[in-house]
């Protein structure tokens, strides 16, 4: 059994090895220091009943999103991207198995229930494929796909939607969204094309959404240009702009900035940044891509600051502009607060 | 230095037990609590809601946490991080918080003499105090607290393992391994304080 008397002799023998490890600085100074310095403040039970809850709160949302999110990213794909072959449009619908041919695009990502046409015309549910053939895709009220063309173009198709691609890259919308990014990929001649029930556009840029409802359609611009066509119309799309067109043909022109709310959906299936051993500056400009804002650095020595930044982690899971927060938050750069659309970053 | 604990725990958290939530705050908000006190001198009562936000961003980073730093370290840069914003949308410059720089070692130092000497200074005084405090924090938990229930609140090792669920022989243990910890990272503080005054 242990004495108060055994604890001092203990504590006498402990305080003789500090003294040889600690110097002057034994544990008598010690003990008189954190005498006066007091104990530890601590917050008060109400305060910290009700931080708990709301932490709490936010700790169970986020572990089930993480969760959720975990569930959509088993169904993402990361084939090896092969060369593309050119099919007539005299092509079924189908996709093919993966022995066939080799693969032009791969379904990239798959939100909620998505369908395609198997060479039976039947509906069936898409999962992670590569592209070998042309496809005819669907997707519900909470559905959206991305897919990934070997020559890096991105084409994600939002709620609502119908549409065909032919293996060559031709894409025939019948209904709802698409957003398509062509990534700086095209070339002079090598343009995109979207087929619509009311008229075509042209991709002669990077980045553009067609939307086709039962009364008409439109095109709008984020970067570069688009021509469409309808009834031997010619028009042309120039970034910022919404051209939408209605079944008399009527024209309405209006302005839709970057970063407008319309753009919102791609946010769900846009690709993964992998941020680990990235720039901070590589990171902004993924940032700023896919979200629309103009992302700058305050100075030109904060970029370079940037650039030279390297980030470690992961975004997996998170919305582009969500990510911005948790980026920042484990470095010494910060957000200021600017105009829409654009975004400012500092360094302390 | 890997941080291979804070990280499983970081793990665990985001796998939903509740007890990991409920270890995971009562460990670091009083200790982050603290933190931004000593910061927030001028503005307490924003400080529940800095530490608040606080670990609403950590939750929601905790992916993205690598043990490159402990825990406690990637949780304070972050509550660094809402202090700075703080001030800034209120364009104030963010208070001075004495570092481990020249400024704080004579306030350190003094805190060894009769701090009603020097009213002046109480200000400081107080501040220097708080990153004492601070100190304490950034040890591992038991090491903080055990060196706070044995010299400043007088609790006997017996009862110090007790409070620990260990034997004496462990709490005794672990009071020297704190002390050691203690004395380290004060010395970092002020180099005087090794060589006495």
């Amino acid at each position: 059994m242990t004495t108060e008397h055994d604890i001092d002799k203990d504590d006498d023998m402990n305080r003789r090895a500090d003294g040889e490890l600690q110097g002057a600085l034994n544990e008598e100074r010690i003990a008189a220091l954190l005498q006066k310095i007091g104990p530890r403040p601590q917050p008060g039970a109400d305060v910290t009943a009700s931080i708990q809850a709301n932490v709490k709160a936010v700790w169970r949302e986020e572990v089930a999103l993480q969760q959720a999110q975990r569930q959509n990213r088993r169904k993402t794909v990361g084939f090896a991207l092969a060369a593309s072959v050119l099919l007539s449009f005299g092509a079924s619908w189908l996709l093919s198995t993966p022995a066939q041919t080799s693969a032009f695009g791969v379904v990239a990502q798959v939100i909620n229930r998505v369908e395609y046409v198997d060479g039976d015309g039947e509906w069936r549910s898409l999962g992670e494929q590569a592209l070998r053939q042309s496809i005819e895709v669907r997707t519900g009220s909470a559905g959206s796909l991305r897919l990934r063309l070997n020559d890096g173009m991105d084409i994600r198709v939002g709620a609502n939607s119908r549409l065909a691609m032919l293996a060559g890259g031709a894409l025939t919308l019948h209904t709802g969204v698409i957003y398509v990014d062509s990534n700086d990929q095209l070339d002079v001649g090598n343009s995109l094309r979207v087929t619509t029930p009311f008229g075509e556009a042209e991709d002669i840029g990077t980045q553009f959404a067609v939307r086709v409802a039962p009364d008409g359609w439109q095109v709008q611009v984020r970067d570069g240009l688009v021509k469409m066509s309808d009834d031997g119309l010619q028009r042309q799309v120039n970034a910022g702009d919404r051209v939408v067109i209605d079944q008399r043909n009527d024209v309405t022109v209006s302005q839709v900035a970057s970063d407008d709310t319309s753009w919102a959906w791609i946010a769900a299936v846009s690709p993964e940044f992998l941020i680990e051993g990235a720039s901070l500056q590589a990171y902004v400009g993924w940032l700023s891509r896919e979200t629309g804002k103009t992302v700058v650095f305050s100075s030109a020595q904060v970029s370079e600051s940037a650039r030279g930044t390297i980030l470690h982690g992961s975004i997996d899971g998170l919305l582009p502009m969500e990510s911005l927060s948790v980026v920042l938050a484990a470095t010494d750069f910060y957000l200021i607060d600017s105009e829409p659309g654009k975004l400012v970053i500092d360094r302390q | 230095m890997g941080y291979d604990s804070d990280r499983a725990l970081a793990r665990d958290l985001m796998t939903g037990d509740e007890r990991v939530f409920d270890r995971f705050f009562n460990e670091y908000f009083p200790r982050l609590y603290r933190f931004a006190l000593t910061r927030m001198a001028s503005d307490v009562d924003a400080v529940n809601d800095i530490v608040q936000t606080t670990l609403f961003n950590g939750i929601k980073a905790m992916a993205s946490y690598r043990g490159e730093a402990s825990l406690f370290t990637w949780l304070c840069q972050i509550c660094r991080n809402e202090v700075n914003g703080y001030y800034r949308r209120l364009s104030r410059s963010v208070p001075v918080v004495p570092q481990d720089d020249d400024a704080i070692r004579p306030i350190l130092e003094s805190l060894e003499g009769d701090l009603s000497l020097d009213p002046d200074r109480q200000y400081e005084v107080t501040q220097t105090k708080r990153l004492v405090q601070e100190v304490l924090d950034c040890l591992p938990v038991n090491y903080g607290n055990a060196l706070e229930w044995k010299y400043i609140e007088g609790f006997s090792v017996t009862e110090i393992a007790s409070r620990l669920q260990v034997t004496e022989l462990a709490a005794q243990s672990l009071l020297s391994r704190a002390r050691s910890a203690f004395r380290e990272a004060l010395v970092e503080l002020s180099p005087q304080m090794a060589i006495g005054r």
